[in-house]
């Protein structure tokens, strides 16, 4: 009966202590939850558990030994400008830090800190020696390997490819220390090896790391400009009924050399059949090549694909309207969008004035 | 000194990046479902529905290319609205009728599927009428439900 008893209060005493443990011995519980923000906010691009896809793969365990906490919150915070990875710069401190945390769950890796000391070394010297063993992949001026960053289309079965290490957004994040230490012992399962190994000692490392450090101080790289616009919207006023409108401007697509895809009422499939406002009404319009290059370039331009001009009537005025589509590399984020977007603009602006609006 | 220099430098950085971004919101709101595209799609046009807005179409983007090779089957622009809320933007605020219907795009990727629509606060910096705030607020909560919806599904 004693022991019985004995046992019993054993049981009851450890489970209290569980409990106990369980309720306030985890700090991460009463935190932010880093997994559902992971899945929230990076999921889509890293993959689920960090496993790759648009993004780089994040569950590696040399990537986690060889960047800092710093390095990865100030990466979430400010993105890389130009290059798909977007600024979380609305999310709170302990959201990223719980990010980071989590990512930092999903394996067992040594977490590296770095002295924030600066590497003492020669730029202009690095600059040569950047040129001779790092360019190849990093690019002439530190603006990356075209793919990872820069296409949403990218596909799956390229390694990882060379960040742009003249983006402001990397510059921001890496510490010297942190360079220094990749540019000393590699990654694996990257093509980039180590230094040393390739023959360079420890004052050529620094030498390159000042030279990588001073595009901080050079103005920022066409790469990773993103075009900003005061409109969201392009708009005219045409001196013809809706009608005629809506003729002339079809004709001014074709004789521009896109393809009419279709027209609908913009209320279409919203109210009944024959309840459409006739007098707002939709152009959808297209080349096929660039309709296939822009997908191919970054999917999600559906949200923009195939163009599309808006044509309403209101109070006796006609306008012709469209989605600024030089704001597509601020949208996405993506610098390679630039120039397709200026393109479309300027082929609404040839719409237009081939359709005398 | 040096050292000093160094953090100054990075942080200024960091300011300068935080000073450019926008606004209010980020510019897109995207998200991985673990569904496959088309078990998604039907998932995404109930949960449209189910947060009290009408289906407009869900649109190809490979109409007529598939014929000269391209193909993007597995990619579908869904377009959604209140009707009467549309019909009120249309005579308050003509200038805002290029963004609409709202649209979610969704498209399959190596088994799950991913979505992106622009986020309605993004247009906040364009659009500045105090009404307008209400209703990109509106969209923005009814969007993210939508696409919590898709992406918190069991298998």
């Amino acid at each position: 009966m004693a022991v019985t008893r004995y046992l019993f209060i054993s049981i009851l005493v450890v489970s209290l202590l569980g409990l106990a443990a369980c309720a306030g011995g985890d700090k991460k519980s009463d935190g932010p939850d880093g997994a559902r923000l992971y899945d929230l906010h990076c999921s889509a691009c890293h993959g689920d558990f960090g496993k790759g896809g648009v993004g780089v793969p994040l569950a590696l365990k040399d990537f986690l030994e060889s960047v800092d906490d710093d390095y990865l919150k100030l990466t979430i915070r400010v993105g890389r400008p130009g290059r798909v990875m977007p600024a979380f710069w609305y999310l709170q401190d302990d959201e990223i830090q719980a990010i980071v945390d989590n990512m930092r769950d999903w394996m067992w890796s040594k977490k590296p800190e770095f002295s924030d000391v600066p590497v003492a070394g020669d730029p202009q010297r690095g600059g040569k020696l950047y040129r001779e063993f790092c360019a190849e992949c990093h690019g002439q001026d530190g603006e990356g390997g075209e793919g990872t960053g820069l296409s949403f289309s990218r596909p799956r079965d390229l390694p990882i490819l060379a960040p742009a290490l003249n983006n402001p957004g990397f510059l921001a994040a890496s510490s010297d220390q942190m360079m220094k230490r990749t540019l000393m012992r590699g990654r694996s399962t990257t093509p980039m090896g180590s230094f040393l190994d390739k023959g360079l000692d420890e004052r050529d490392i620094d030498d390159i790391v000042a030279y990588i450090r001073s595009y901080s101080l050079q103005p920022t790289a066409e790469a990773t400009r993103l075009r900003s616009v005061s409109e969201a919207v392009i708009e005219r006023q045409s001196p013809y009924p809706y009608g005629q409108t809506m003729e002339k401007i079809k004709r001014a697509i074709t004789a521009q050399g896109f393809v009419v895809v279709r027209e609908q009422y913009l209320e279409q499939g919203l109210v009944q059949a024959g309840d459409e406002r006739h007098d707002l009404r939709v152009i959808y319009f297209t080349s096929f090549q660039s309709i296939n290059d822009a997908l191919d370039r970054d999917s999600r331009m559906g949200l923009f694909l195939p163009s599309r001009l808006t044509v309403m009537e209101q109070d006796g005025a006609v306008k012709v309207m469209a989605a600024n589509p030089r704001q597509l590399g601020s949208v996405f984020n993506n610098t390679a969008l630039n120039e397709m977007g200026e393109s479309l603009y300027q082929s609404y602006l040839a719409i237009f004035a081939e359709a005398g609006l | 000194m040096k050292r000093f220099i160094a953090i100054s430098c990075r942080a200024l950085i960091v300011l300068c990046l935080l000073a450019s971004a926008p606004l209010l919101a980020g510019e897109l709101l995207m998200v991985r479902s673990p569904l496959t595209f088309p078990e998604a799609q039907p998932r995404l046009e109930e949960a449209i529905q189910a947060q009290g807005y009408a289906l407009s179409q869900a649109e190809r983007v490979d109409i007529d290319l598939v014929a000269i090779g391209f193909s993007h089957g597995n990619y579908r622009v869904v377009s959604y609205g209140r009707p009467e809320e549309i019909k009120m933007l249309s005579r308050r605020y003509p200038e805002l009728m290029p963004f609409l219907p709202l649209q979610v795009v969704i498209f399959g990727e190596r088994g799950s599927s991913l979505l992106v629509a622009i986020n309605p606060l993004y247009l906040q910096q364009f659009f500045s009428q105090p009404e307008l705030a209400k209703v990109f607020n509106r969209w923005n909560y009814d969007l993210e439900r939508i696409l919590e919806n898709v992406r918190d599904v069991a298998r």
